[in-house]
């Protein structure tokens, strides 16, 4: 037995012990699988956090680019938050992070979710009647949606019906969308489930 | 104990263990990956739109292959990704696999590039494997402009430069497609950053993402998408590479089918109650 084959039955083991929890009851075995899981994917993501720094900024800066010294110094900065005395130089490097974040983000955001989306919303196809009333759905819904969460003024007269039925359309949506997540749900389960028969050697 | 003694099957139903539904869905799953059906599957045509944004794209050009699932997303991603692979594989396409969340390394050693390895592809000249690169969107919107100036080294320790199919890859205008194997949100940054640079982009993304997706769809930011575990079984019938999504297919709709009798035998167990009590 190799070391492949021994990783793919403490796979299976550990699937069985979370399992476990489901179909039989919450036992000692649950619990390990927890703890052992949240160590390995800590161990694996600070190894990878390791490597990046070596390769990005470590080996650049000893190679003579000089300039890499900043985000080095700026990100042993962040560490000095541990320190209440020293904790208000942390804020710096994080303002940076977030400054560009932010920068980045608006300047994209602002063309994919508005201006293509009120442009898209906005036009009607009229390609056939069923686009054109594929159309007209999705503008009412968004109208309809936007009304239904104005919580600046009461919702009563002309807007009240618009922001029923934007409601309507609001749960639709939700309705879908937990609909789709039960499938999501299913494919995990599904591939726990391949995985332990395979471990076994009960499917290819 | 006269309460018990009166109740009916009903009642039964109505008070069930949960546990013995989760045996039954176990149970289904263990049924259709052991006993495989085959059950019906029609194309949908958003895949078919999927597989004409590919198809249209003319051999040997060069594409991203994006790796932005995970371990957890990987049994819904991972048929469609597989399947992906094997198309590009036996069109040609220069590619370049990398990922911005921390499983793209491990994911794409383990299944993607043995597709490419054992095609008989070579490394460098038809694929790249550059792993995963930290920093999000920052870094996706830096590539656009820069794919050298971000990534030195591929996944092996070489160095990108002398690589004989990054010559002429340097930015955004080198690339024909995205594609996007998504669990996460990561096709939201491509859309962001890349679209607005000219590349089309697709996806293939996990059934909690697909409702968020489909405005970007319906708008022509992103040209093609497979809808979860169904969108990949269908792929992989088109363009006849069968995997673990056709299987799949099979355990969704009966375990579905059998969701739906148990939330029709609770509702009406439920409406009797509440008749019942007036």
């Amino acid at each position: 037995m190799n070391f492949e084959s021994i990783g793919l039955l403490l796979g299976a083991l550990f699937i069985m012990m979370v399992f476990s929890g489901y179909l039989y009851k919450e036992t000692v075995w649950i619990h390990i699988a927890e703890h052992v899981f949240i160590g390995t994917s800590v161990g694996y993501m600070l190894v990878l956090a390791i490597k990046n720094i070596v390769d990005n900024a470590w080996t650049p800066l000893v190679g003579g680019k000089y300039s890499y010294i900043l985000p080095v110094v700026l990100g042993l900065m962040l560490f000095l938050r541990y320190s209440r005395k020293t904790n208000f130089f942390s804020r710096w490097p994080l303002a940076l992070m977030i400054g560009v974040g932010t920068g980045l983000a608006i300047k994209g955001v602002v063309i994919a979710w508005l201006v293509s989306q009120i442009q898209s919303t906005a036009k009607i196809a009229t390609t056939s009647p069923a686009a054109i009333l594929n159309s007209v759905i999705i503008l009412v819904g968004v109208v309809g949606g936007l009304v239904a969460l104005i919580e600046t003024r009461e919702q009563i007269g002309a807007i009240r019906p618009v922001a029923s039925l934007g409601r309507t359309y609001l749960m639709a949506f939700f309705g879908v969308a937990f609909g789709l997540t039960v499938m999501t749900r299913f494919s995990v389960l599904f591939g726990g489930i391949q995985y332990i028969l395979q471990a076994f050697g009960l499917v290819k | 104990m006269p309460d018990e003694e009166k109740r009916d099957i009903w009642s039964t139903l109505e008070h069930i263990d949960r546990r013995i539904l989760y045996w039954i869905l176990a149970a289904i799953v263990v049924f259709t990956l052991l006993v495989p059906i085959g059950l019906p599957l029609k194309v949908s045509p958003r895949t078919n739109d999927f597989y004409h944004v590919l198809e249209k794209i003319p051999d040997g050009k060069a594409m991203v292959f994006s790796i932005d699932a995970t371990v957890e997303t990987w049994p819904e991603n991972g048929p469609g990704a597989v399947a992906i692979a094997k198309y590009i594989v036996s069109r040609h396409f220069k590619t370049i696999i990398w990922g911005f969340f921390p499983d793209a390394a491990l994911l794409g050693e383990k299944y993607i590039v043995p597709i490419f390895k054992e095609a008989g592809l070579k490394y460098g000249e038809d694929y790249v494997f550059a792993g995963f690169f930290p920093g999000g969107e920052t870094t996706v919107a830096r590539l656009t402009t820069d794919i050298q100036g971000v990534i030195k080294k591929d996944f092996y320790g070489n160095l990108i430069e002398n690589l004989p199919m990054m010559k002429n890859i340097k930015s955004a205008k080198d690339i024909a497609l995205v594609i996007d194997i998504d669990g996460t949100n990561g096709t939201e940054f491509y859309i962001r950053h890349w679209k607005p640079a000219g590349v089309p982009v697709i996806s293939t993304v996990v059934g909690v993402i697909i409702s968020g997706y489909l405005p970007f769809l319906g708008s022509g930011q992103l040209s093609g998408m497979l809808m979860g575990i169904k969108g990949n079984a269908e792929f992989e019938k088109l363009t006849n590479h069968v995997g673990k999504g056709m299987s799949a297919m099979d355990m969704l709709s009966l375990a579905q089918t059998a969701l739906i009798i148990l939330i029709m035998i609770g509702n009406i167990a439920l409406i009797r109650h509440w008749l019942r009590r007036g």
